[in-house]
This record gives C-alpha cells, structure tokens and sequence, in this order.
C-alpha cells in the first residue's frame, strides 16, 4: 500500500534534474551519469516533514523551498517552478489514496481546511469509483457464461448459436447452388427442346409440347423466385458487412497504435538537429540550436531523450518553459507531439498545421504524419485520409504507415 | 475436457486464490453453484409471487458479493464452509429482503437441522454494497463517459477499471496489459483520467 511518504518520495525523486549533453562526433544526446542524490534520500523523517509541509505550500512555500535545496538538484530554480505542479499532482493521490480508503496526516489535514481542490478530486474520485463499479458488474454478469466457456475450453450456448447459424447460412448457400445448377439443366433442356422441335417436329415433340402446359403448373419457375430472394440476402450481408467493417479499425483505434509508438518515435531522425547547417557550434565545441540558448538547447535536448523513452509528460513540462513557438520550428515540433501524447490534441493539431508547411522545419514530414494522426484523434477522417493519400504519393519514410492506416481505416 | 473438469473440482481455497489473481475464474463459482443455488431460491420461494426472473438476479448479486468480498476484503471461508454454503447463505438473506418488499407475509418457515441440509449459513448476511452516489450529475456524465472509451476500444477502459473496481496494482496491471513497467501504466493512466475528466466535462457543459 502507497503512503503519503512514498507518494511524496516517488512525485520529487522522479523530477530531479538529470543532466544532458550533446555529443557533437556521434550527432546524438547522452545522458551523464546521474548525480547521486545526497543523504536525503533515504531519510524517512524529511520525507514525513515534506509530505505535511507540500500540503500548506499555497500559504507557506518556505519549508517546501528549503527541502528542494536540501536534495541539492542539478538546478534548483527549475525545481521550484515545478513545485505548483507537483502540488497539484500531490493532492489528487492523497484524494485517489482517500476514495481507495487509505487516509494519512496530510489527508486529514486537507480534510480539516476544507482544501477545494483535494475536495473536488475527491468527488471525482469516488464518482469514477462508482461509474467503473456499475459497469464492471454490469459486464461480469453479461460475461460469465462466455468467460467460463473460455476458461475451460468449454462451447457456449453463444457459439453453438452461431456455429449453428453459421451451418445455416452453408446450407442456404448450398441450396441456392443447387438451384443455380437445377435452372441451369432446365434451361438447357429446353433450349434442346426447342431446337429439336424445330429441327424434327415429330410426334414425340408433339406429345411433349402438350405435356409441358401440366409440367409448368406442377413446378412454377422456381428460378425466378430463387434468384430474387438470393439477391435480397445477398443485399443485405452486403449491407450489413459495410455497416459492421469488421476488418476495419476505428480512429482511435489506429491512433493509439500508431502516435507515441516506438516505432513511430524510432522513424523521427533525431540527429538532423545535430546537422552543421542546423545548429551552431559555440566556442565549447557543444551544439545551440537555433534561436535557442546553450542553456535552452540543453533543455531541449533533454526533453527530446525523454520522448525517446516515452515520457512525453516530463518532455512537455520541460518543452512549454522554452516557448519554442517563434524560436525553433523542430522545437515546437517536439512540443507538438507531446502535446499529442498527453490528450492536448487541439493544440497539438494547431501548432503541426503550422510545422507541416513551414519550409524551415526539417521536420517536415514528421510534422505531416503526427498531424495526420492529429485528425484521427479528432475524427476528423476527410483531413486525415487526405494527408495520409499525399504521404503514401510522397514515397517518404512514411509512406509504408500512410498506406497501412488508409487500408485499416472505416471505409466512412 | 480435463481442462473444465480440473477448475471444476478445484479445492475451494485455491479458487478464491486463483479469484485473487484472475478475476475471470469468479466464472468457475458461477458454473458450479448455480444450478444448487437456483434450486434452492425456486422451492424457498414458491408461492411467494417473486418471478424467475427476480431469483437469477439474487444469483447473480449473490456471485458478485462474494467476487468484491475476495477482491477487497481478503474474505477466507469459517468454520470449514464451502463456497456453495456461502452463497446459498447470501442468497437466502437477500430473498428475504425480497419478501419485504414483495409480499411482506411471506416466511422461509425453515429450521437449523433443515438449514444445516440445504447447505445454508443463517449467520451470513451480507449483500451486495451499495454505491454511495454524492454527486449524480457527475456519476452520470462519468458512466456515459466510460462507455464511450469501452467502445471505442483501446486501452483507457480496461485500465481505469482495473484499478478502480478490481483493485489491481500499476504492477498487475502493466503485466496484464503489456506495459513496460508500473511507472508506465501510472502514466497512462493518468492520461486516462486526464481525458476522462474532460469527457465528462464536456457532457456536463452541453447538458446544461
């Protein structure tokens, strides 16, 4: 069971500061070993103290300020201007902790002062709690039966149906062949019949001629009514296939396979940022990306490697303090695909629309592509297939998942 | 099949570990006791004017108390009961409950020796937990808001519940569903949340 010491412990130690450089010969960012953290981190009373102390940071941030300086991060200052949001991120696990039942010091203080925010997440809490029940026993108790059946190998009342509709459907289909066939024979016999009347009107065809009225009445056309209903049940499978698109994916579906995924991430060439006409190289021998600071740069650099690990959060945290929106066009790029991966999509969308007709931007297909994915989050599908048509015409490296997403893609 | 023959005939403290483990395997207690417990809840209730309808409902009740008594309370059987006694226990208690309401007369007229022979704990008497709804509005746009992400399918639903109903670790639930590791799926839930959040929201806005 999580404590608020180790909520608190988890929440600071997963935002200290690693630091980032450029290796100029390998066109590449490496991390430097991390910094080993000082004593505090394995002192049980400064993480108890700093757990009450975050809870009154709105009204008294000192003792929260001079703990951060305590763990001697690679850059204070930055630490601090997280602090509203590790604050925020503080109080919604003590309130999931409290609607879980779990209650410490700091949660019966927010509790005591009436704090609005923890409040507020606790009702959402304890709502999503409740939500998530109904339905789950809801789908227990639909599911039961078929969940035994899987579990134990056993056929369902539910597959002997359709297995049992499916043997229908075979011998429907059989039925109609044989009918094809039937009116097939009886065509030809009687083309043959014509011809032989025609070429030798004998008695016999005589006979046959007056027998034929009684035959007819016996066994109306059954062609005729056959070919009708077949064409009716064949209509309707049609239409219910393209109803249904069983084969196919919904945009969420495909967006969620394709935007932040390894393989999407692997395709983006990190080290064009690296490329001489790109960057500037300062007396140091390290990389600046354009319109950015050495400072900035190494920032960037660092948000960047954390995409890479997919830890898009950390990246945008990190992305959104350097206001890349006039200064570097990759930069905002990095912003916007975090942006895509942390359910900002609408901003997200807004800056790539940008980025994929700047002419600056070296990420230029990159941009296309999340932008695309952009318009699947959006259900926007005329935009998508449109940009994705164009990727695929392109023969670019993303043409191959350009095709793949139109071919799973609803046909409307 | 050995298969359905060997969970069948699990010892009864094994399956509620399994339980523990896998929640689908409650489908293993569904198999088993339903036909004893159906039984017994027509002969306890003939006459009474509750339908049959009404009684597979008490069953189903019944299975899932006991599911969410595993799951959050580390519930272990007493005094050598079996998982059969126990939901015939809770059945009986919620039939009973029943019969208040439905016709208020009505008695199950039974006594120890013949309790003791249908398999019935009278001591038990727990039932289905209700939810305590605070906020309707709320609970409502967050129930619409749930089914749109179960529907259109991906990961989000089966995370959030997971967590929320079937009490699962971020540890548990990234093997469960693939991810690298907890701090993984914490992130992603946390995405889930986010987007949950907004979802109802969003609801909210456009009702009023």
């Amino acid at each position: 069971m999580k404590t608020d010491v180790t909520i608190i412990k988890e929440l600071f130690l997963s935002h200290i500061e690693k630091k980032f450089s450029f290796n100029a010969e390998q066109n590449f960012m490496v991390s430097r070993k991390e910094k080993p953290l000082n004593v505090e981190q394995n002192d049980s009373d400064y993480w108890k103290k700093l757990a009450v102390d975050l809870v009154d940071y709105e009204n008294d941030p000192k003792p929260v300020y001079e703990a951060v300086y305590r763990l001697e991060p690679e850059d204070p200052e930055r630490m601090i201007k997280k602090l509203p949001r590790l604050y925020k991120i503080y109080l919604e696990e003590l309130a999931e902790q409290y609607v879980l039942g779990n209650e410490f010091p700091p949660t019966t203080r927010l509790l005591k002062e009436k704090n609005a925010s923890f409040l507020g997440d606790v009702v959402f809490f304890r709502e999503l709690k409740n939500a998530a029940t109904t339905l789950e026993r809801t789908r227990m108790i639909k599911n039961m039966p078929s969940t035994y059946a899987a579990l134990s190998e056993e056929i369902s009342e539910e597959d002997i149906q359709t297995a049992v509709k499916k043997k229908g459907r075979e011998e429907l289909l059989a039925k109609f062949k044989a009918w094809d066939q039937e009116m097939e024979v009886e065509k030809t016999s009687e083309e043959s019949a014509v011809e032989e009347a025609k070429v030798v009107p004998s008695a016999q065809a005589e006979e046959e001629e007056q027998e034929l009225p009684t035959l007819q009445t016996a066994k109306p056309k059954p062609g005729i009514y056959s070919y009708s209903w077949l064409y009716a049940v064949a209509a309707i499978l049609l239409i219910g296939f393209f109803i249904w698109q069983p084969t196919q994916k919904s945009n969420e579906e495909l967006f969620n396979s394709y935007a932040g995924s390894q393989q999407v991430i692997s395709k983006i060439d990190f080290s064009e940022l690296g490329d001489t006409e790109n960057a500037v190289v300062t007396r140091g021998g390290e990389y600046r990306l354009p319109g950015l600071t050495q400072n900035e740069s190494e920032k960037a650099l660092e948000a960047i490697n954390y995409i890479r690990q997919q830890e898009f959060y950390k990246a945008k945290n990190i992305l959104e303090q350097l206001a890349p929106e006039e200064k570097n066009a990759e930069v905002l790029f990095f912003l916007a695909l975090t942006q895509l991966n942390t359910g900002e999509i609408e901003r997200a969308v807004e800056n790539l629309k940008v980025l994929s007709k700047r002419r600056d931007n070296i990420l230029q297909k990159e941009s296309q592509f999340q932008l695309a994915l952009g318009y699947l989050a959006q259900d926007d599908k005329a935009s998508a297939k449109k940009l994705l048509r164009k990727l695929e015409e392109d023969q670019g490296k993303y043409s191959g998942e350009a095709s793949a997403i139109l071919k799973d893609m609803k046909w409307f | 099949m050995p298969n359905q023959k060997k969970l069948l005939q699990l010892p009864d403290e094994e399956l509620i570990a399994l339980i523990k483990k896998e929640p689908d395997h409650i489908s293993v207690v569904y198999k088993k006791t339903k036909d004893y417990c159906l039984r017994f809840l027509y002969k306890k209730s003939a006459g009474s004017g509750v339908k049959e309808d009404e009684l597979e409902e008490i069953f189903h009740k019944a299975v899932i108390t006991l599911y969410e008594k595993i799951i959050n309370e580390n519930f272990q059987l007493t005094n050598n009961a079996s998982i059969q006694t126990y939901l015939n226990s809770v059945c009986r208690y919620q039939l009973l409950d029943k019969f208040k309401k439905v016709n208020k007369g009505f008695s199950l007229e039974d006594t120890e020796p013949n309790l003791k022979e249908l398999q019935v704990d009278p001591a038990i008497e727990d039932e289905l937990r209700q939810l305590k709804i605070q906020d309707e509005k709320l609970y409502t746009a967050l129930l619409g808001a749930l089914e749109k992400m179960e529907s259109a399918g991906g990961l989000c639903y089966e995370i959030l519940t997971l967590f929320w109903y079937h009490g699962k670790s971020m540890a548990e639930i990234a093997g469960q569903l693939g991810y690298a590791n907890a701090e993984t799926t914490k992130q992603q839930k946390a995405r889930c949340q986010k987007r949950l959040r907004q979802m109802a929201h969003r609801e909210l806005t456009t009702e009023q």
